[in-house]
């Protein structure tokens, strides 16, 4: 290659060189083995939605899972032995999901954490076969009753759980208010992604109704909206004094901001306990802005936030330490199926742990606030605590606003 | 009916923005430049550090522009400059791995893919201002101002300064004007740095007025191409009527008919426009076979 050659390709070679780094960045497989003491790794499978579209929503609960484990691995690991995170970049595309779930299997990994959205979830379940399972989201089929997949895992509950609490919550608020069930105008908002859609239509819409909620309003607004102001407008006109909004943490934090815009006088509504949403509610300082919770918060003093923010700030977490609550609740499950389980873990051993698993320990309870028991009909947790939260303009920081709800495990229907 | 023109008139402005700088580099070199959600992220992010680091609203918005005038124009050097000779496709599929995975992937790495609030590190509020009877942001109103004078200036810079009249013939025929004694290299950096500073300001201006959201910059980005090409690719002033139809249409499905169907508007007029008019309502049609 002579000099002018040379000159030509150094662009093309510099842009390839950084997108290969930012490919390492995507993919950083082995995450945790090198730290931690020389006992052979726990192999684990672990893919979630790093730089794709819900990146935002899905990326910071892997993270939490990574942090928590970087920090056990320094503390020694399990019993002498780390846990080595292969961590991938599946970018909410169902095909790279499936590609990921293959890839673990290949590897022969004890087990997989897979986080993102239930669009992905088919694609994920085909390719997994029977490799023990812990799903990040809300649990989605086939993890709640009444069948739930033999490997099949979730630290979390049923959106169907979800819902009921969403509606009590909703007619506590109002009770709060002095507004009975009937003067209330509810509409429902989702982004078009099929297990958001189907529990307003099917699951909060019905049940809303029963109980004499009048629902004026269900809005499916896409993925990729840039401006919700005016699905804000749709819905003062619709008449509406209560929004419910179950979905993406960006969305849900953009149709709050666009209401307050607007000026709109009603209670909005939306899931609090995945990522985004608390630092959302913060920024966005809406009085009428709500979020449904099912973890504890650092405004509520709670040693835990400690331990993950010394464990965040040494393992170089990008994400706000609120944001790891659920990784970091992932993490402590992962941990105590591992430890029951021994070393070395086999698939049919790890599944038979988490088949009967209890965690309730006092680190566990203080951030997930229920215990967490998977039984043969139930691998979602068997009820869950809820409260609204939402910003305390005295205080300058999200403090939960009622007091806690708990909500048995309503299962899915096998849907 | 105000719903309408509140939501449609800065969203047209957003659109115009963006449309523009496709206008501008495809007029100077031929090129599509999809880059332009790339470089409207980084933008943001750089605006994101500059505020962080104190620096107060008004002089950030400055400095993100010339960040993306100087990036702009070291892109083209570095980039586009050895793809002369090459076929057209070929330097877009360069802006795309450029904008999609260079970018992207750097931006992720510095600062992750988190959604940001960062409007009150800026030093002034986003409050709402009453226009006419319309309701308006700060910044809703800046990037109207801003697509006005953008649009004069443009104008006046292709009309009358001796950069802008090179600037329209090298659009003409590259070979003649460089024999003609004009600096192609020059004209064509100028455009790039020229746009890459205005959708780096347009990136970091929407995360100031909505947040910082990586997914959305890149929607907003691709949603402004049927303006640019609805307007007429090499036509800046067309952008206005592009910009103003696109907006006004999509805005109005989203309230009136379904929020689904509002997020195909654009791509269901661009497809119209390549039926109908491919050289858009004031395009030229000799664009077209560049296109």
């Amino acid at each position: 290659m002579n000099l002018s050659n040379l000159k030509r390709a150094l662009p093309a070679l510099v842009l390839a060189g950084a997108v290969v780094l930012a490919g390492c960045g995507d993919d950083d497989e082995g995450s945790g083995a090198a730290s931690g003491n020389g006992g052979e790794p726990y192999v684990i499978g672990a893919t979630s939605d790093i730089s794709g579209p819900v990146a935002a929503t899905y990326g910071p609960i892997l993270e939490g899972l990574r942090v928590y484990v970087d920090q056990l691995n320094d503390d020694g690991g399990i019993d002498g032995h780390p846990i080595e995170l292969l961590i991938r970049d599946h970018k909410s595309d169902p095909a790279l999901v499936a590609s990921d779930a293959k890839f673990f299997n290949q590897r022969e990994t004890t087990g997989i954490f897979y986080a993102g959205p239930s669009s992905t979830l088919a694609s994920y379940l085909q390719s997994a076969q029977d490799a023990p399972t812990l799903y990040g989201n809300a649990c989605y089929p086939p993890a709640p009753p009444p069948e739930p997949a033999p490997n099949f895992f979730c630290v979390g509950v049923s959106p169907a759980t979800d819902a009921k609490a969403l509606v009590d919550l909703l007619l506590a608020h109002a009770e709060e208010e002095g507004k009975a069930p009937e003067d209330l105008k509810l509409a429902l908002v989702a982004e078009d992604i099929p297990g958001c859609r189907v529990v307003n239509k099917d699951v909060i819409a019905p049940d809303a109704e029963s109980r004499g909620i009048d629902v004026v309003a269900n809005e499916v607004v896409p993925v990729t909206v840039t401006n919700l102001t005016p699905t804000a407008e749709k819905i003062d006109r619709a008449g509406a004094n209560a929004v419910i909004h179950y979905c993406l943490s960006a969305q849900m934090v953009a149709l709050g901001d666009a209401l307050g815009q607007i000026e709109w006088p009603g209670s909005y509504m939306a899931a609090g306990n995945i990522p985004g949403m608390i630092d959302g509610v913060a920024e966005v300082k809406n009085p009428n802005f709500f979020a449904f919770d099912w973890f504890g918060l650092p405004s509520d003093d709670l040693a835990v936030f400690d331990d993950i923010e010394a464990a965040a700030e040494a393992h170089d977490a990008k994400a706000p330490i609120v944001d790891l609550r659920w990784g970091w609740s992932v993490g402590i499950v992962l941990h105590q199926a591992l430890e029951q389980c021994g070393f070395p873990c086999e698939r049919s051993k790890l599944l038979e742990v988490m088949g009967a698993l209890k965690v309730d320990d006092p680190t566990f309870l203080e951030l997930f606030n229920s215990p967490l028991e998977w039984s043969e009909g139930n691998h979602a947790s068997p009820s869950k605590t809820y409260r609204l939260v939402g910003w305390d303009d005295d205080k300058q920081e999200v403090v939960g606003t009622t007091d806690w709800i708990s909500v048995d495990e309503v299962g899915m229907g096998g849907d | 009916m105000t719903a309408l023109f509140e939501n449609a008139i800065p969203l047209a402005a957003l659109y115009g923005l963006i449309a523009v700088g496709y206008v501008v580099i495809y007029r100077a070199s031929g090129v599509l430049n999809f880059a332009h959600g790339g470089l409207m992220v980084l933008g943001a992010f750089i605006g994101f550090a500059l505020a962080g680091i104190g620096i107060v609203g008004i002089v950030v918005f400055p400095l993100v522009i010339l960040a993306g005038a100087a990036i702009g124009g070291l892109f083209y050097r570095l980039a586009m400059r050895p793809m002369a000779g090459q076929p057209v496709w070929a330097a877009v599929l360069v802006t795309i791995g450029f904008g999609f995975f260079v970018v992207i992937g750097i931006v992720q790495m510095i600062w992750s893919p988190r959604i940001r609030d960062f409007s009150g590190d800026l030093g002034f509020a986003n409050g709402n201002h009453e226009v006419l009877g319309l309701r308006f942001s700060t910044i809703e109103l800046v990037l109207i101002a801003s697509f006005v004078v953008v649009e004069a200036a443009l104008l006046a810079f292709y009309r009358w300064s001796r950069s802008g009249i090179r600037m329209r013939a090298a659009s003409q025929d590259h070979h003649l004007s460089a024999y003609r004694g004009i600096n192609i290299d020059i004209v064509f950096a100028l455009a790039w740095g020229i746009a890459t500073g205005l959708v780096m300001y347009v990136g970091f201006a929407y995360s100031v007025d909505a947040r910082l959201d990586m997914g959305a910059i890149g929607a907003l980005a691709l949603k402004a191409f049927p303006a640019a090409l609805a307007g007429g690719m090499d036509s800046v002033g067309g952008v206005v009527a592009g910009a103003l139809v696109i907006a006004f249409a999509e805005v109005y499905v989203q309230l009136e008919v379904d929020p689904l169907l509002a997020e195909a508007v654009p791509y269901l007029a661009l497809l119209l426009v390549l039926i109908v008019r491919p050289w858009g309502l004031f395009g030229t049609p000799e664009a077209v076979d560049r296109v």
